[in-house]
């Protein structure tokens, strides 16, 4: 292995790592909300501070790395890709946080048939399911697992077009619960960014493994 | 129909932009240092104004290739060459070549400095005495432009009669540069020009080879990979012989289509 390699090495673990934590800080979140449990929130937002000090790690050695090794090719993908990615992920942390806040303000635990009508768990599982295919890409440089994220972000968007109008009817019921119902909505709309943002690290990690650009087309 | 300009001015590629002409040419190239091939079978192609980097490890045939464009190999023992190298479309192996003509067109700066132990006038002017030129006023004028062409100009201009070898490294490599200017060639070789040099020298020599493409067409050996990565357009991969790549220096160092081009340009080469 040579030195530039082990730099690599260093700074792919320490992205697998960050995955790790932000997969876990939006998975609290899911249940947080279905528990309506604040010492899950609480939690949420002490590690909040671990993601952001991870980027900010992955920032420095990616700077580094450029500065002392001048990477190209592969490499240079490599390196562009992780620092894009990490900002991702910190990115998708903040949903997580900002999921997580809305238990501190709702003032009682949104109702299971409402969240089944919004479509919440299914929309969450999706992307949760989105972070775990590209996750295990990146480890195995694996395009084909980052593609699936494509088609899944499909179904992500189809709940979040859907979103308003339910919100509007479950509003129309109980117009005394209209701020619940609010945040319920910005949840929403909070996955279908974490999608997005997923779909962004799938397209750094093809652009690095295949030298392809997705951005802005029609994905294949 | 009436044709109002050369062809070659007006065909354009694609993306619009104009096509340049072909200045160097080799087809089928085969060298051998008597029954040992230094160069396998080599067919490029490369345009004028342009910086074309030739990389790869020692040993690679990619020095041997640059001295067959102005056959500085003829002096080497047991050289051999078939295939065409073509200048402008003329054959640079053609028995009738003036070889003296063909280094006028196709000028060539080495890995260390190597001025003659004369003035900086002296050097400059050189090339021109020994064609003949006797015109003071033109040699003085073509020696100014050549050494202002290097941005020598301003540190020696009072000294002209100064030792060139009182000169800095990097002030000598400028001057045979502008030695070779002189002449007005319309390739310039160069053989690990900065490989000697400090990194201020090397930055001046770089800055200078972007300005003389303007000019001139240059071909440039190197071992350094930002360098050729920062002042080529394209670059040429040899491997044992072989040109593995050649292509945009961009897609290069971005995107190398040969496995081996990339293990060689990240570092990994075994």
């Amino acid at each position: 292995m040579t030195h530039l390699d082990s730099e690599l090495d260093q700074i792919k673990q320490q992205v697998i790592e960050m995955m790790s934590l932000v997969k876990s800080q939006l998975a609290k979140g899911k249940e947080a909300v279905l528990t309506f449990d604040k010492d899950l929130v609480h939690e949420i937002n002490a590690n909040e501070n671990r993601v952001n000090a991870m980027e900010l790690n992955i920032d420095r050695d990616v700077e580094n790395v450029l500065a002392l090794y001048s990477p190209v090719a592969v490499d240079l993908r490599f390196v562009m890709a992780s620092f894009k990615i990490s900002s991702d992920l910190e990115r998708i942390g903040d949903n997580a946080v900002g999921i997580a806040k809305y238990i501190n303000n709702v003032d009682v635990q949104l109702a299971q048939k409402n969240l089944d009508k919004i479509r919440f768990t299914e929309m969450y599982e999706n992307a949760l399911a989105m972070l775990d295919d590209v996750f295990e890409a990146f480890e195995k440089e694996d395009t084909k697992l980052a593609r699936k994220v494509f088609i899944k972000d499909k179904v992500l968007n189809e709940i979040n077009s859907n979103a308003a109008n339910i919100a509007i009817e479950l509003i129309k019921e109980k117009p005394e619960k209209i701020h619940n119902y609010l945040y319920l909505l910005s949840i929403i709309r909070k996955l279908e960014r974490v999608g997005d943002l997923t779909k962004n690290i799938a397209e750094e990690l093809i652009f690095y493994i295949e030298a392809k650009v997705l951005k802005h087309r029609k994905k294949k | 129909m009436t044709v109002k300009e050369p062809m070659s001015a007006l065909v354009k590629n694609p993306q619009g932009a104009p096509r340049k002409n072909t200045i160097i040419e080799a087809r089928n190239v085969d060298v051998f240092y008597g029954k040992f091939q230094a160069l396998k079978d080599i067919n490029i192609t490369m345009e004028e104004n342009s910086v074309t980097a030739f990389i790869g490890p020692s040993g690679c045939g990619k020095s041997t290739f640059l001295r067959c464009f102005n056959r500085m190999n003829d002096y080497i023992d047991e050289f051999s060459i078939k295939g065409e190298v073509l200048i402008d479309n003329k054959k640079v192996y053609w028995k009738n070549v003036a070889v003296e003509e063909l280094r006028k067109e196709v000028g060539m700066v080495f890995q260390k400095p190597n001025p003659f132990p004369k003035s900086i006038f002296d050097n400059v002017a050189y090339g021109l005495k020994i064609q003949g030129i006797n015109d003071k006023t033109f040699v003085e004028e073509r020696v100014v432009k050549s050494l202002k062409d290097v941005a020598l100009w301003d540190e020696v201009k009072d000294e002209m009669k100064k030792s060139a070898l009182a000169l800095s490294g990097g002030q000598q490599q400028r001057l045979c540069i502008a030695r070779t200017l002189a002449v007005k060639p319309k390739i310039i070789l160069m053989d690990e020009p900065t490989s000697a040099l400090d990194p201020i020298s090397t930055a001046k020599i770089e800055e200078l080879m972007f300005e003389l493409k303007k000019e001139y067409t240059i071909v440039i050996v190197t071992h350094n990979m930002q360098q050729a990565g920062r002042i080529s357009d394209k670059t040429a991969f040899f491997y044992m012989g072989d040109l593995v790549e050649y292509g945009d220096t961009k897609q290069i160092f971005t995107n190398p289509k040969k496995e081996r081009t990339q293990n060689y340009i990240t570092g990994r080469f075994g």
